[in-house]
């Protein structure tokens, strides 16, 4: 059952992170056993596919009187594919991890979050419906978050893991409102519909919406900010999730919503492609950690693949996704057992320094000869070199591109549209020339480690424990994925490849009449594109040795700290490529959202104290006020009254006493006095 | 099994208060085995009543398909001229208060277990906490106005002195404050009850007293159609005429008598109807116990000074007393209404839902991020409120019973740590995940569960407002869109806690006092938030458990003739 793909790695991971005392040994090969059951499964599986039939079932997951929301899995031959990638390149990296991660105190933990981002990864690929792709999505984020900061005492490490999940959050929410869109006007989450021949206006809005989500996850500019950062974390987690399997989830969603994508947002797509190719390759180039050369350059080969997208070259994309999925885990594991081996130098020697600058290496080629060697392959596949896998796919994409762009000037009349493939051809070249400067320093030379830390001779270097045989099985895997065999035989020609055979493109309904005049550009130019994109291949390498092939002196004989010694021919790089990367991270980031967010998160407290406690609190002590106003009132005025009328009667009362208080003379006096009025009153009417 | 359910519910604590009364102060741990019992008894019943809920009933606007419906005359006068005044015992459970219903036992019970720790005049905390317990659920059962507000307002009572007596340093102040406002808010309701009142018949009774039927058995349709008839043609005399606070008679628009004040269309503020003014009248006094931005700022005083198991069962329930009645009195009675001012209700979710955000990302002190976290989490019921659509509503409810779920585990979180050191400051701590590291399990899966993660409640609680308001005609685009902003800011204030409390090396201001008091959490914490991240899991990969109980009914609650 295909579910089982999902279940071995979760259970991998609830086993790992609930059992709290598993030996150390049976955790990793927990993790081995179920990535190997799962592998075969897979196999299996994509064995039994054909290129028309799929597997899938489906279930009702939340019913509402109008419609069903499903839950299900469906198989084709790309998920399959995909499949078997992902469980390869986990069980890979795995066993390297078993050597990497062996002086770790939480091992368990590590191999349970793999198991995590296996069973997420899995899900994107088994489900056919974009909201359980969005949730297994997020779940990449999460593991892509714990593995980043695996190492959370580090504060750089859990600010690298913070920043990706942040900068991917920004990429999901606007794929959730595109995949909201499309709810709202197909009324099913299935990426099974039939979208009408002339396109809407909202289709490109969702199309869009939808790939800002592989921007983010596939670091597309100006949300790849993360993916450098994302070096923090382990480098075999470098080598799965942020080279070969989590970041090409984006452009396998692009190819899944391929059949909805309008031209407009083809362009689009292409040209942030473009950019991303542009930006990523240029980065590269003045790093001096080992580790952020790779993930520029894995920034810029996506960009490729999102270009190969755009330009609707879809078979050739993906085919750069598996090659570069190959050379890349390769180029990482490489570096990883470069990064290994001289943790155990400086566990030996007793020394602290940064395994990952490039400026300590030098000459690792003795005491590495078979990483040297593993590395050295899949840099020539990274670079394209005829007879490696990388080849291929990369020069598959450059001539759909040129050949798109020959294309829409004649229909437009516009030469504009020639900068996408001039720009593609352009990262060859730079990117022959940063791998050449990687290799240089790395494997060439003398090393530079015993200049700043003389206690490490020669002798320390060779006797540091080097790869061990767990370690040579995952790097030996690799780079037969990236020589040319294992995809066809002929070396030269993307479309005999059993791929393309197996792989046929989705339907893009606004695009069928112009693939047609495409396919038939391709072969033209193909001759005349193998011979261009190999000598800029050369070129590049030329450069780099022109520049860091000979003996690297070292500039710092004076420098302030011999720890850092900075290299002579990197002088220009890095003071302008440091200010380039620096503009790069700070433009996106730090004072455009980061900061604006804090100002008014400072704002909205302010208001919160001055305005609305304030006022409330304003109005309760007006209330206090009036109340004292009312009880002065009340004291004065309407007491007053009432003692002013009581006051009166008592008055009265008191005057009226007089009167009968017993005083003999005085009743007399009343009595003669009254009697005279009344004497008087009589006379007077009588009289008158 | 037919039992008075929904009164045992209500009255149990109140008997055991009677029983508690007789105990004498010093037997501190009868006061709470007596409470935890008495909550675990409602725990169950309340899970036995969900589980038995018939989801194809609907409820809301017909007494029939009400389940475990109890209706007993309680106050009756005859005010000759006036009429005759009914006020009933009406409970019963619909769609819309079954998931509260299953919330508030809930939250009651862990609230119980957090209550343990409370350290002096047991006797009366315990006893005013029953008091609440027995009026919360009283509140989300009462189908007859008076009851519900009397139950409304019987919450304040034990809130107030909660807060006021077991708080914080600002406990007088928070106290006050949120009674006042909550206060203010009862009032509103209190004339929207009355107008009300003034303003609808039973028909029921009417028939009754009027000899048609002789009694209440022989009720049918055709009976209540007869009597609305002979109400609209102004032919019942008024002697006969029985004034009611049912309200469920209240959402039938033919109940309502010609010439009453809400009967009326002439405009009296502006060109709003006195319809319009009572709706909302309803809506400012339910807002304020939701809260809604600018009528929130009792809550986070409230929250910090409270206790933390006063705090869980504040945030955990009472602010959903104000989207529920949202939902069944103003949509209820007022859905004509409602409509036109569902740009009002929506923006007001917005404001909230960013507003809330941005100030929870300057926060310092934990408590008060949590609390501010919770207003922007409301204001998602508002949005999905304002759209006026089945995914909207279905929402909004959702959103409430996850919010309940996962603002009670952010608050026992904050419990924990305020229990060691009885400081709450963010930049007091660092790497607490390496000091207590089961403790920093449970905050990353709070966290992510309400920075809405999906597998955990709080995802589909969002995902499904905002398909309601991206989906509705009765509100703009923009309005969904930029509640997404607040998915956004949710990951910032919760990842940057994370990052500066709990991950990097460990870091304490005090570390002498706080490193041994800073101990993993124990059993019984464990007991309170395994429990709950379970139910965030099962109900955010397992949502129909309870859309399928609230589906019907709000189906019957967006049925209604302009």
């Amino acid at each position: 059952m295909p579910l089982w793909l999902l279940i071995l790695p979760l259970i991998s991971f609830l086993v790992l992170l609930l059992v709290r005392r598993l030996p150390r040994k049976l955790s990793a090969w927990i993790g081995i056993i179920a990535m190997g059951l799962g592998l075969l499964q897979a196999l299996s599986l994509t064995a039994s596919l054909t290129t028309v039939t799929t597997l899938e079932a489906h279930w009702s997951w939340l019913t509402f009187k109008e419609y069903t929301i499903e839950i299900g899995y469906r198989i084709d031959m790309l998920s399959g594919l995909m499949l078997c990638l992902v469980y390869l390149v986990s069980l890979l990296v795995h066993l390297f991890s078993i050597t990497y991660m062996q002086r770790e105190t939480r091992y368990r933990q590590y191999f349970a979050y793999l198991g995590l981002f296996t069973a997420a990864m899995v899900g994107i690929l088994l489900t056919d419906s974009l909201l359980f792709i969005y949730f297994f999505w997020e779940l990449v984020g999460l593991s892509s978050y714990l593995l980043i900061g695996f190492w959370y005492e580090k504060p750089a490490a859990i600010q690298a893991s913070k920043k990706a999940f942040m900068v991917n959050r920004v990429g999901d929410v606007a794929f959730l409102i595109g995949m909201l869109l499309y709810f709202l006007h197909f009324q099913t989450f299935q990426l099974s519909v039939d979208v009408p021949a002339s396109s809407l206006p909202l289709f490109t809005l969702m199309g869009l919406c939808i790939f800002g989500g592989c921007m983010g996850k596939s670091a597309q500019f100006p949300l790849h900010l993360w993916l450098p950062d994302a070096m923090e974390g382990p480098t075999p987690v470098s080598a799965m999730i942020h080279a070969a399997t989590m970041v090409a989830a984006g452009i396998y969603l692009l190819t899944r919503i391929f059949f909805l994508l309008t031209p407009d947002a083809f362009l689009f797509i292409a040209i942030i492609g473009t950019i991303t190719t542009l930006v990523g390759a240029l980065l590269a180039i003045p790093q001096r950690d080992i580790k952020k050369v790779l993930a520029y350059s894995t920034i810029s080969q996506l960009g490729l693949m999102v270009l190969g997208i755009g330009v609707g070259a879809y078979q050739a994309s993906l085919l750069h996704l598996f090659t570069h999925a190959f050379f890349k885990a390769g180029l990482f594991l490489s570096v990883g057992a470069i990064i290994h081996y001289l943790h155990e130098v400086a566990h030996r020697t007793e020394q602290s320094f940064d395994a990952q600058d490039m400026y300590l290496m030098g000459g690792l080629q003795q005491p590495l000869r078979f990483t040297f060697i593993t590395y050295t392959m899949c840099m020539l596949a990274l670079i394209g070199f005829p007879l490696f896998s990388g080849f291929l796919s990369k020069d598959a994409i450059l001539l759909h591109s040129y050949s798109w762009a020959a294309t829409q000037a004649s229909l437009s009349g516009n030469l504009i549209y020639y900068c996408i493939p001039f720009i593609g051809f352009l990262s060859i070249i730079l990117t022959a020339f940063y791998m050449g400067r990687q290799w240089y320093l790395v494997f060439w030379g003398q090393n530079r480690l015993s200049t700043s830390h003389p206690i490490i001779t020669s002798t320390t270097l060779k006797q540091a424990q080097a790869t061990t045989w767990p370690m040579r099985i995952a790097q030996g895997t690799l780079v037969l994925g990236a020589l040319w065999l294992p995809f066809g035989l002929n070396p030269f020609y993307a479309e005999s490849t059993w791929f393309w055979e197996w792989v046929t493109p989705a339907q893009n309904t606004y695009l069928t009449t112009f693939i047609a005049q495409l396919s038939l550009l391709n072969t033209q130019w193909h001759t005349a594109g193998i011979i261009v994109s190999m000598s800029l291949a050369i070129g590049g390498l030329g450069l780099a040795y022109a520049l860091y092939g000979r003996a690297l002196p070292i500039a710092s004989a004076h420098s302030s700290s011999a720890a850092t010694p900075t290299l002579y021919a990197d002088k220009f790089l890095t003071s302008k490529g440091r200010w380039l990367s620096r503009l790069a991270q700070w433009s996106f980031s730090v004072p455009f959202v980061i900061k604006p967010a804090h100002w008014i998160a400072k704002v909205t407290t302010w208001i919160e104290q001055a305005v609305f406690n304030t006022f409330f609190d304003g109005l309760a002590r007006i209330q206090v006020v009036l109340a004292h106003i009312i009880t002065w009132w009340d004291r004065t005025v309407v007491d007053g009254l009432i003692h002013f009328v009581t006051a009166s009667i008592d008055r009265l009362g008191r005057g009226l006493k007089q009167v009968q208080r017993g005083d003999v003379q005085q009743y007399l006096t009343w009595m003669i006095g009254s009697l005279l009025l009344v004497i008087s009153w009589v006379l007077y009417r009588l009289l008158s | 099994m037919n039992a008075p359910w929904l009164s045992i519910l209500i009255f149990m604590p109140l008997l055991a208060i009677v029983l508690l009364l007789f105990v004498p102060a010093r037997y501190k741990q009868v006061f709470k085995i007596g409470t935890l019992l008495v909550t675990a008894l409602q725990l169950a019943l309340g899970i036995f009543l969900f589980t038995s809920f018939d989801t194809t009933l609907g409820g809301v606007k017909e007494e029939q398909t009400m389940q475990w419906v109890e209706k007993l005359a309680w106050i009756d006068l005859r005010l000759g001229e006036w009429g005759q005044l009914s006020i009933q015992y009406f409970v019963g459970a619909d769609g819309l208060s079954i998931s509260m219903l299953l919330l508030a036992v809930i939250v009651l019970f862990m609230g119980a277990i957090s209550s343990w720790q409370i350290q002096r005049q047991e006797k009366g905390y315990f006893i005013l906490y029953l008091l609440l317990s027995s009026s919360i659920i009283g509140c989300f059962v009462a189908l007859d106005f008076f009851l519900f507000y009397l139950f409304f307002e019987f919450m304040l009572l034990p809130m107030y002195f909660l807060i006021g007596i077991w708080g914080g340093k600002r406990r007088a102040y928070a106290s006050i404050k949120f009674f006042i406002y909550t206060l203010v808010g009862s009032l509103l309701i209190l004339i929207a009850m009355i107008s009300l009142y003034l303003s609808v018949m039973d028909p029921q009774q009417t028939a009754l007293v009027m000899n048609l039927i002789s009694s209440s058995d022989q009720y049918t349709p055709a009976i209540q159609a007869e009597i609305q008839a002979l109400l609209a043609a102004g032919e019942i005399n008024p002697e006969a005429l029985v004034r009611t606070f049912d309200l469920i008679a209240m959402t039938d628009a033919k109940n309502f008598i010609p010439g009453s004040f809400l009967a009326s269309k002439a405009s009296i503020m502006a060109d709003w109807s006195p319809r319009m003014l009572i709706f909302f009248i309803v809506l400012v006094g339910f807002a304020i116990k939701l809260p809604v931005v600018p009528l929130h700022t009792w809550l986070p005083d409230a929250h910090v000074e409270a206790p933390t198991p006063i705090s869980v069962v504040l945030a955990g329930i009472l602010l959903k007393i104000g989207g529920y009645g949202l939902l069944r009195i103003g949509i209820g009675i007022f859905p004509a209404e409602a409509l036109q001012f569902t740009w009002l209700i929506g923006c007001l979710g917005v404001v909230s839902i960013i507003y809330g955000a941005f100030n929870a990302l300057a926060m310092q002190d934990l408590k008060k991020l949590v609390a501010y976290s919770s207003v922007s989490h409301m204001g998602f019921v508002m949005l999905g409120i304002a759209s006026f659509t089945q995914e909207g509503f279905n929402g909004a409810i959702f959103q409430m019973f996850s919010h309940g779920i996962l603002s009670a585990m952010l608050f026992l979180i904050v419990g924990v740590l305020y229990d060691r050191t009885h400081d709450r400051q963010i930049t007091h701590y660092s790497g607490l995940l390496s000091q207590m590291p089961l403790y920093g399990t449970f905050t990353i899966i709070a966290f992510f569960a309400s920075l809405g993660l999906p597998t955990f409640s709080g995802f589909i609680g969002e995902l499904f407002t905002i398909l309601g308001g991206l989906g509705s005609s009765h509100l703009p685009a923009w309005m969904a869109v930029v509640a997404t902003l607040g998915i956004v800011l949710g990951a910032g204030y919760f990842l940057w806690t994370l990052q500066r409390m709990y991950f990097g090396k460990l870091w304490l201001k005090y570390p002498q006092e706080w490193s041994p008091l800073l101990k993993d959490v124990n059993a019984r914490e464990i007991s309170m938030l395994a429990p709950l991240s379970l139910i965030a899991f099962a109900t955010g990969i397992l949502p129909h458990l309870l859309f399928d109980t609230m589906t019907t009914s709000i189906t019957q609650l967006l049925q209604f003739t302009l």
